[in-house]
C-alpha cells in the first residue's frame, strides 16, 4: 500500500511539474529544455531555509514559488532574447549550468551527495512523514496547479499565448507585446516548478543533482508530449504513465537497474512515435500550425 | 607554457572534431540534431565492437564504425526527420525527434554493455611524445592530423565542388534551391550521411583517448552544442575559432579557477556573449560558407 501510495505521489509531483511547463511548451510554444531548473531552485530554496534558516514549511511554501517566479523572470529575460533554435540551446546551456552549479558548490548544495535529513514539515502540531500523509497535500498543489493553468488558459492572458503560438507576427501586429507575454508564462510556470521542488523536497526529506539534471529536464518535456501539449488532462495523463511504466517492468520480473534503461528506451521510442503519428500527444489540441508552433 | 599552448591545441581539435557533425547539419537543415550525440556514442562502441569482438584492425575498426554511423544517422534521417519535413512547421519536432533518437541510442547501449567503463586503446598508458618542449601522446597527434585533413577535405569539398554548391544553396534558401532544381531531401540526406559520420568518426577517435561509457555522447554533445552555439550558420572557418576560443577559455579556467568550474564558466561566458550580441551570429545568415 505504502508503496503505491509513493507511485502515486511521485505521479502527482511530475504532473504539477508537466502542467507548469506546458504553460511554456504547450500554450506558448516555447520548446524549453532547462524546467529540471526550476525545479531544483525550488527544491534547494527550500531544503535550505528549512535546514539553515529554521523556517517554517508553512512560509517556505509561499516564499519558495515567490522567488523561482522572480528567477524565472530573470532566467526568462535573459532566454528570450533568443528566438527559435537559439532558444532550444540558451535553455540547455542554462539547464548545464546550473547542474555544474549544484554539483560544484559543495558547501552552499552539499555537491554530489546533496543535502539530507530535511526536516519534514508539520502543521498544526501533525507531522508528514509518511507517504500516506503526504497524500493530500500533494493532491492539494495538484487541485492549485490545475486551477491556474485552467484559469490563465481560458483567460484572455491564455487565448494571447495561443495567439503568439501560432503566429507571432500577426499577434504584433495587433499591438501585444510578446515579449512580455513570454516572460509573464516564463515566471509562473517556474513558480508552479519551484513549489513541485519545494513539495519534492518536503516528502523526499533528501535530495542530490540527479533529480534536477538534463535527463530530468527531458523527461518534463516527454511526460508534456507523449499527455498532449495545450491540455489540462495530457500532462497527468503523462506523469501517470511515465511514472507508473517502470513500476510495471518491474512487476513482471525485470531487475530494477534493467528497468530504469528500459524505462529510458520505452519512453524515448513513445516519444518518436508520438511526434510521428501524433504530434499533439495523447490528449492534446491540435495546433493550427500543426506542430503546436515554436518561439520563433 | 609550451605545455600549455600544446593542452589548447589537443583541446581545440577536440571541440572542432566534436563540433563538426552537429554544426554541418545545423548549418544545413537549420534544426538542431541532437541525435549527433547518439551517433557519437554509437561511433565509439561500434569502433569497440569491431576492434574486440570481431577482432579487426583500428583504423580498419574506425572506418567501418564511421560507415554504421554514416548509415544509421542516414535511416534516420530517410524514415524519421524525413517525415517530420513534410509538415509546414517542423522545427521543434524535429528537436524533439532528435531528442527521443538520443535516448534511445544511449539507453539500447546502456542495455547491451551496462554502464561498465570500456577503453578502445589496445596499448598501455605511454609517456607522450616530446614535440616542441611538450607531451602530446600518439593518439593526440593522429587526432590532429585527422582534423587536420577533414577540416581541408571539407572546406574543399563545400566550396569547390558542385555539391558543395548545392549544399551551399540549400543552406541559404531550401524553398529557392528547390525551385532550382536541386533536390533539396537528397542533399539534406546526404549532408546527415556526412554528419553522423563526422559524429562517429570523432567519437571512435575520442575513445582512444578517454574510456568510453554510455554517457559519453551526453558529454559530447555539450561540447558540440558548446561549438555550434559560438560558430553559429557560419562554415568551417568559424568553428575552427570557435572550437580554439572554447579551449582556451577551457584551458585558462582550469588552469586558474578550477576544472570543475570549467563547463560552467565556458558556457556562461559563451552564453553572456550571445546575450550582449546576439545579432553576430546571425547578420550574415545568408553568407553561409564552408
Amino acid at each position: 500500500m505504502i508503496y503505491l501510495v509513493h507511485i502515486l505521489n511521485m505521479a502527482i509531483i511530475f504532473s504539477i511539474l508537466a502542467l507548469s511547463l506546458n504553460l511554456l511548451s504547450g500554450y506558448s510554444g516555447m520548446l524549453s529544455i532547462c524546467h529540471a531548473v526550476f525545479y531544483g531552485f525550488g527544491a534547494y530554496s527550500a531544503a535550505l531555509l528549512t535546514s539553515n534558516l529554521s523556517l517554517p514549511w508553512i512560509l517556505v511554501i509561499v516564499l519558495v514559488p515567490i522567488a523561482g517566479a522572480v528567477f524565472g523572470l530573470t532566467v526568462g529575460r535573459a532566454a528570450l532574447k533568443f528566438k527559435g533554435d537559439y532558444f532550444v540551446l540558451a535553455t540547455f546551456s542554462l539547464q548545464i549550468v546550473f547542474s555544474n552549479v549544484v554539483e560544484n558548490w559543495s558547501s552552499l548544495t552539499g555537491g554530489v551527495i546533496g543535502l539530507s535529513a530535511i526536516k519534514p514539515p508539520s502543521f498544526a502540531g501533525v507531522t508528514l512523514g509518511s507517504p500516506q500523509s503526504f497524500l493530500f497535500p500533494l493532491a492539494f498543489v495538484l487541485g492549485v496547479t490545475v486551477f491556474v493553468v485552467h484559469r490563465i488558459s481560458n483567460s484572455p492572458f491564455g487565448r494571447v499565448l495561443r495567439g503568439i503560438r501560432e503566429d507571432e507576427l500577426f499577434c504584433l501586429s495587433l499591438g501585444k507585446d510578446v515579449i512580455s507575454y513570454r516572460r509573464c508564462v516564463f515566471a509562473v510556470g517556474a513558480a508552479l516548478a519551484a513549489l513541485a521542488g519545494c513539495m519534492f523536497s518536503a516528502y523526499r526529506g533528501y535530495i542530490d543533482p540527479t533529480s534536477f539534471s538534463i535527463q530530468e529536464s527531458i523527461f518534463i518535456l516527454a511526460i508534456v508530449i507523449i499527455g498532449g501539449r495545450a491540455s489540462l488532462l495530457g500532462p497527468i495523463a503523462g506523469a501517470t504513465f511515465l511514472v507508473v511504466l517502470p513500476e510495471v517492468l518491474r512487476y513482471i520480473g525485470i531487475e530494477s537497474s534493467v528497468a530504469a534503461i528500459v524505462r529510458q528506451l520505452l519512453y524515448g521510442i513513445v516519444l518518436v512515435v508520438i511526434i510521428l503519428y501524433r504530434p499533439q500527444g495523447l490528449l492534446g489540441e491540435h495546433s493550427a500550425g500543426s506542430s503546436g508552433g515554436m518561439n520563433k | 607554457m609550451e605545455q600549455i599552448i600544446a593542452n589548447i591545441l589537443i583541446a581545440s581539435v577536440q571541440y572542432i572534431l566534436i563540433g563538426l557533425g552537429l554544426s554541418f547539419i545545423y548549418r544545413v537543415s537549420k534544426c538542431i540534431d541532437f541525435s549527433q550525440g547518439g551517433m557519437y556514442l554509437f561511433g565509439a562502441y561500434a569502433a569497440y565492437c569491431f576492434s574486440r569482438m570481431f577482432h579487426l584492425s583500428l583504423p580498419v575498426a574506425v572506418l567501418a564504425a564511421v560507415l554504421c554511423s554514416a548509415l544509421l544517422g542516414s535511416l534516420v534521417e530517410r524514415c524519421l526527420y524525413h517525415q517530420i519535413r513534410q509538415k509546414p512547421n517542423h522545427q521543434l519536432e524535429i528537436i524533439l525527434t532528435s531528442l527521443g533518437v538520443l535516448i534511445i541510442i544511449q539507453s539500447t547501449i546502456s542495455l547491451l554493455f551496462q554502464d561498465v567503463t570500456r577503453s578502445l586503446s589496445q596499448h598501455e598508458a605511454a609517456p607522450g611524445l616530446l614535440v616542441l618542449g611538450a607531451r602530446v601522446t600518439r593518439y593526440q597527434f593522429l587526432m590532429m592530423l585527422v582534423v587536420l585533413t577533414i577540416c581541408i577535405m571539407f572546406w574543399l569539398a563545400v566550396q569547390r565542388t558542385r555539391w558543395g554548391l548545392k549544399v551551399r544553396a540549400v543552406a541559404n534558401n531550401g524553398m529557392l534551391a528547390e525551385i532550382a532544381g536541386i533536390p533539396n531531401q537528397q542533399i539534406i540526406v546526404s549532408v546527415a550521411v556526412i554528419g553522423s559520420g563526422l559524429s562517429g568518426l570523432a567519437g571512435s577517435l575520442m575513445s582512444l583517448e578517454i574510456p568510453m561509457h554510455p554517457g559519453i555522447g551526453e558529454e559530447a554533445l555539450l561540447k558540440a552544442v558548446l561549438v555550434t552555439l559560438l560558430a553559429g550558420h557560419y562554415g568551417v572557418r568559424q568553428l575552427v575559432i570557435a572550437g580554439c576560443v572554447l579551449a582556451c577559455l577551457e584551458t585558462v579556467v582550469g588552469a586558474s579557477i578550477s576544472l570543475l568550474w570549467k563547463e560552467t564558466i565556458a558556457f556562461s561566458i559563451v552564453l553572456l556573449l550571445l546575450h550582449i550580441s546576439p545579432k553576430f551570429l546571425k547578420a550574415k545568415k545568408l553568407e553561409v560558407v564552408g
